[in-house]
């Protein structure tokens, strides 16, 4: 196995309605940003990993007609989808193809243009046809998927679960979203950013399905990213500290929010999280990730996640996520800084989004956050991505060093 | 040999999408309606993409030149249909080409439309073609209602 690097990390910018663009062109703009970070041009690249979640614009596999617009024009391609998760995957790939020595370069591009299609459309064409029978059974569902845009229905069940298990409150969900929109305010590319967001704001906002509020959910956003892996010898030749990828995990448990019926009766156990974790940390050589990780970039629509997953992540203890999130740890300038870019609460283009929290925690490690940049040294990152029927996870730790010794 | 059944669950759920076309087709369709063809060309292969385009994706330049096209050109390949969308008989069959514009140089990419005023059997590739516009253009695709063979 080679030793793989991040070189390059392109974001197009994120709105509600990126009407100024068709998906051709959005995906060109994270591509050519990319490039332009890296230095890097389409004949560096010798290979493509493509995913969105196409439900969500009604347009199946763009990547068959958009190669013009990514630089890859005569060039092996692959897609891929899985769920929330795609992006992740997508960047895992890119990973998996450069490590085994089939390529040297690979470019891993991801986005969703969710104002163009239909949100109704995308949930109904995963839960078709063996849900929509079932859904007169679980009105819950039915009624949460018609409210909050999508997931917010399911969401609050696994809220629920965790806020009672770990103590989290209200006030909690609040400091949540306004620490991670207040980052958002420092990144250019971000969705959502806000400033001088207040805890008060966020509590104003009406509930959509308990213990979940407008202000507690992700907004929809179109947006697209890509990533450059390469060979770690080529790395050093391109950037002065490339990120090095050093385990990657991913896994599925059995659904909980399912109308098919439930296997796991808690929503927030998250098992997948806890297996893939462990499989990335075994493989970047870490034994404890508390102590070893310095920065993490995680997966959360929804105000409750970020506290729950940094347990699950192992960044601390069980139930111990609101209080870490009160004492200021997981701020920029905390000692285990988390979502410094914003976090998916304030920016969530779904094909993409489990692909840029790998890209941004590489530009922690690279220093290239520019404005949330966080003040520490960072060394290594974990990266975290959810999605699927609640229960998909893909984890991937990066590194300022190689896994491997170079010869 | 048991029957099976299936129950239906009856949905009514509308599901619209409203796709962005980008600025350089914006541009393409508002010329249709001054039934003009338009078409963007890349500094560096001089290929004429029509529609237009944002970049070449060949040689990686942002398309930034605009050009003209005539609305004549030649017949570069086609197709008869004897069916409808839905698989049925059609009638009278419909011809359908692609034809590569004049004006635009050697490098022209065709563009797709229904071929009238000639019978199937006498279409030929390379035939000489003139675009035939709608009477009132809205500036849509529906603008440049088909192609005949040039009238000598």
């Amino acid at each position: 196995m080679r030793n793989v690097a991040i070189v390059g990390f392109g974001l197009s910018k994120h709105k509600a309605k990126r009407r100024d663009v068709n998906i051709a062109e959005l995906l060109y703009e994270a591509v050519q940003d990319a490039f332009e970070k890296s230095g890097l041009t389409p004949e560096d690249v010798d290979a493509y990993v493509f995913g969105n979640m196409h439900t969500f614009e009604g347009v199946n596999q763009p990547e068959l007609w958009a190669a013009p617009w990514i630089g890859a024009l005569h060039k092996p391609m692959l897609r891929i989808t899985t769920g929330g998760t795609t992006g992740g995957t997508v960047a895992q790939a890119g990973y998996y193809n450069v490590a085994c020595g089939m390529f040297d370069t690979v470019m891993a591009v991801a986005f969703e243009k969710q104002s163009d299609g239909n949100t109704q459309l995308g949930l109904a064409a995963i839960v078709i046809p063996e849900g929509l029978a079932m859904m007169r059974f679980s009105p819950s569902l039915s009624l949460g998927a018609a409210a909050g845009g999508g997931s917010t229905g399911g969401a609050s069940f696994q809220a629920q679960s965790y806020c009672h298990k770990s103590g989290a409150t209200q006030e909690h969900l609040a400091l949540h979203v306004v620490k991670n929109r207040r980052n958002a305010a420092k990144n250019p590319y971000a969705h959502l950013r806000m400033p001088n967001l207040t805890v008060e704001d966020v509590m104003n906002t009406p509930m959509i399905s308990y213990p979940l509020r407008y202000g507690h959910t992700c907004p929809s956003s179109d947006g697209s990213a890509a990533i450059i892996f390469t060979t770690a010898k080529k790395a050093r030749k391109i950037c002065e500290r490339p990120a090095f990828v050093l385990g990657v995990g991913s896994g599925a448990t059995d659904p909980t929010i399912n109308p098919l019926g439930a296997a796991t009766t808690d929503p927030s156990e998250q098992l997948a999280c806890k297996l893939a974790a462990k499989w990335a940390y075994e493989k970047a050589g870490i034994t404890n990730p508390r102590k070893e990780i310095d920065y993490a970039e995680i997966y959360e629509p929804f105000a409750h996640q970020e506290m729950m997953w940094s347990e699950r992540l192992g960044l601390f203890d069980e139930n111990q996520g609101p209080e870490a999130l009160k004492s200021g740890r997981t701020q920029i300038d905390g000692d285990l800084p988390i979502n410094a870019s914003g976090g998916v609460i304030s920016t969530n283009a779904i094909g993409a989004t489990a692909m840029i929290r790998v890209g941004e925690a590489a530009l922690q490690i690279m220093g290239k956050a520019g404005e949330h940049q966080v003040p520490k040294k960072v060394n290594r990152t974990v990266s975290h991505g959810w999605g699927g029927l609640f229960q998909y996870v893909c984890v991937t730790v990066l590194g300022s060093e190689p896994r491997h010794r170079e010869k | 040999m048991s029957e099976k059944k299936f129950f239906r669950v009856p949905s009514l759920v509308t599901m619209p999408c409203a796709w962005s076309v980008g600025p350089f087709l914006d541009r393409f369709y508002a010329e249709l309606g001054q039934k003009k063809i338009v078409g963007t060309r890349c500094p560096k292969c001089r290929t004429v993409f029509v529609p237009p385009r944002s970049v070449c994706g060949a040689c990686w330049k942002p398309l930034t030149k605009w050009v003209e096209l005539k609305d004549q050109g030649e017949l570069v390949n086609y197709t008869v249909a004897h069916v409808d969308m839905r698989g049925a008989a059609l009638q009278t069959p419909r011809i359908l080409g692609m034809v590569k514009l004049k004006g635009g140089g050697a490098k022209v990419t065709a563009i797709y439309g229904e071929i009238k005023g000639v019978a199937p059997d006498r279409v030929k590739v390379g035939m000489k073609l003139a675009a035939v516009w709608a009477d009132e253009p809205k500036g849509e695709l529906t603008d440049l209602s088909y192609f005949q063979p040039v009238s000598k």
